[in-house]
């Protein structure tokens, strides 16, 4: 059995996946999550900019694709399994390395595009190297998850037992009261960084 | 018109703007160009050119050939990395898949690929005479699996993407500005931390970049492709990960920056 390549795009393709890019590379600038304080602050809380982004692309992005899906313009064939360790775990390696460095891979490119060589040259080839240790890694991580419980494929929907609509609906509202009283109330931790 | 030029000229928009254009993008991401957004999966794909080196040799096979070699398949699938949706339907590959689900369904780990393929099935072996094919090396067979089938290499829609990122992100600063080239970070936060050296910068970043590759790849994915394309499809496993990325990360700023925390 050959090796697989996965480099056949035809034009059209490659046209979207660029304008799909420079609109996400914009907002990741204009939000200044190509900056390095920008990202760390958020984990001292003293700048929520990045939960404030988060949360908002969410929310017009879960409603977006909740309302396209129940118009019929997209389908949702994901298949995510839900494995505490593997998801939390992950989630919490992943932490460390974005608290430490200021980037994750998304906005290790956008930083590049700023000009800071740092994110070009060690971030991305960091990331690459991670990349390919992952993948010696591979049997080892997987042979590890396999024998956590696996809590199936169920999405929030299925497993709250709700319809998709008064569970967009119930999350919609958790966002929005969040992000409504994070912007009432401007609440921050002091930065002891700038009092001295 | 003036008021436009003026904001595309800012530095920074309100986090709110700016990620309510994000969630603009996701949306049309997975309407227009039927992917979700992502990142770690690009990285993947690329080192899959290296990664395949090392773990795979030349072989002549004897007499008939095992498998033919999936000529015919017109796309690669990145299951693996949550494109799963888009191809699922159309999974001309299926002898490829097929095999890599056969590989990895008794972890279930990857269950993702054991559901969106059919069963195995075997191409009928080659007419033509015993060409060198490439296989596993030796005890790294299930690395030559993870390279060749389940993260394969190529320039993926999500390496497209990446570039588009590049390309957004750079007209931005250019726009407002911010645009310049520099060694070190645009902000003054790392060196009032860890001081001006440059290499300390670079050293510390090539750990970083490793140990978040592969944390995205334990879990699946990472800000943009788990927390973000999966969290507005509502799957747990993005609330999982955002929650744990909130564990550690105020314990490991905590730790770099002690009593400036």
């Amino acid at each position: 059995m050959q090796p697989f390549d996965a480099s056949l795009w035809d034009a059209k393709e490659i046209i979207i996946a660029l304008i799909v890019g420079f609109g996400f590379g914009f907002a990741l600038d204009k939000a200044g999550m190509t900056r390095y304080h920008k990202i760390v602050n958020v984990y001292r809380f003293t700048d929520l900019a990045v939960l404030k982004f988060m949360l908002s692309a969410m929310l017009v992005g879960m409603v977006g694709v909740y309302a396209l899906e129940w118009a019929g313009e997209i389908e949702f064939t994901a298949i995510t399994n839900t494995i505490l360790v593997k998801q939390l775990g992950g989630g919490m390696l992943f932490g460390i390395g974005m608290a430490l460095i200021g980037m994750c891979p998304g906005t290790a490119v956008a930083g590049a595009g700023r000009g800071q060589l740092d994110y070009l040259i060690p971030g991305i080839g960091g990331m690459l190297t991670g990349a390919l240790i992952y993948g010696f890694l591979y049997p080892t991580i997987s042979d590890f998850l396999a024998q956590f419980h696996n809590y199936g494929t169920d999405k929030l929907p299925e497993l709250w037992g709700l319809s998709p609509f008064l569970s967009v609906y119930v999350m919609a509202l958790v966002f929005f009261l969040v992000l409504y009283v994070l912007a009432k109330t401007g609440w921050r931790r002091r930065d002891r960084l700038q009092e001295e | 018109m003036r008021k436009i030029f003026h904001a595309l000229r800012q530095d920074l928009w309100s986090p709110y703007t700016a990620g309510a254009l994000l969630g603009i993008v996701a949306v049309l991401s997975m309407w227009v160009a039927g992917h979700p957004v992502g990142a770690s999966g690009a990285f993947q794909s690329i080192a899959a050119y290296v990664g395949l080196e090392l773990t795979s040799t030349e072989a002549v096979p004897e007499a008939p050939a095992p498998v033919a070699a999936p000529s015919e398949s017109e796309q690669a699938d990145e299951a693996f990395w949550g494109t799963e949706e888009t191809n699922a339907a159309e999974t001309a590959d299926e002898d490829v898949w097929g095999e890599a689900a056969a590989e990895t369904s008794d972890e279930d780990v990857w269950g993702a690929e054991a559901e969106t393929t059919a069963a195995p099935e075997a191409e009928p072996a080659a007419q033509t005479a015993p060409q060198p094919i490439t296989v596993a090396k030796e005890g790294l067979e299930k690395q030559f699996t993870f390279f060749a089938y389940i993260s394969p290499k190529g320039i993926s829609w999500m390496v497209w993407m990446l570039l588009g990122v590049f390309l957004g992100s750079m007209t931005s600063a250019i726009l407002s500005g911010g645009f310049k080239i520099t060694l070190m970070p645009h902000s003054a936060q790392w060196v009032e931390i860890f001081g001006p050296q440059v290499w300390k910068r670079w050293l510390i970043v090539f750990v970083g970049g490793i140990v978040i590759i592969v944390a995205a790849g334990i879990s699946g994915g990472c800000t943009s492709g788990l927390a973000i394309a999966k969290g507005i499809q509502l799957h747990p496993a993005a609330y999982l990960f955002i929650i744990g990325m909130f564990i550690t990360g105020p314990i490991t700023a905590a730790v770099v920056y002690r009593r400036r925390f």
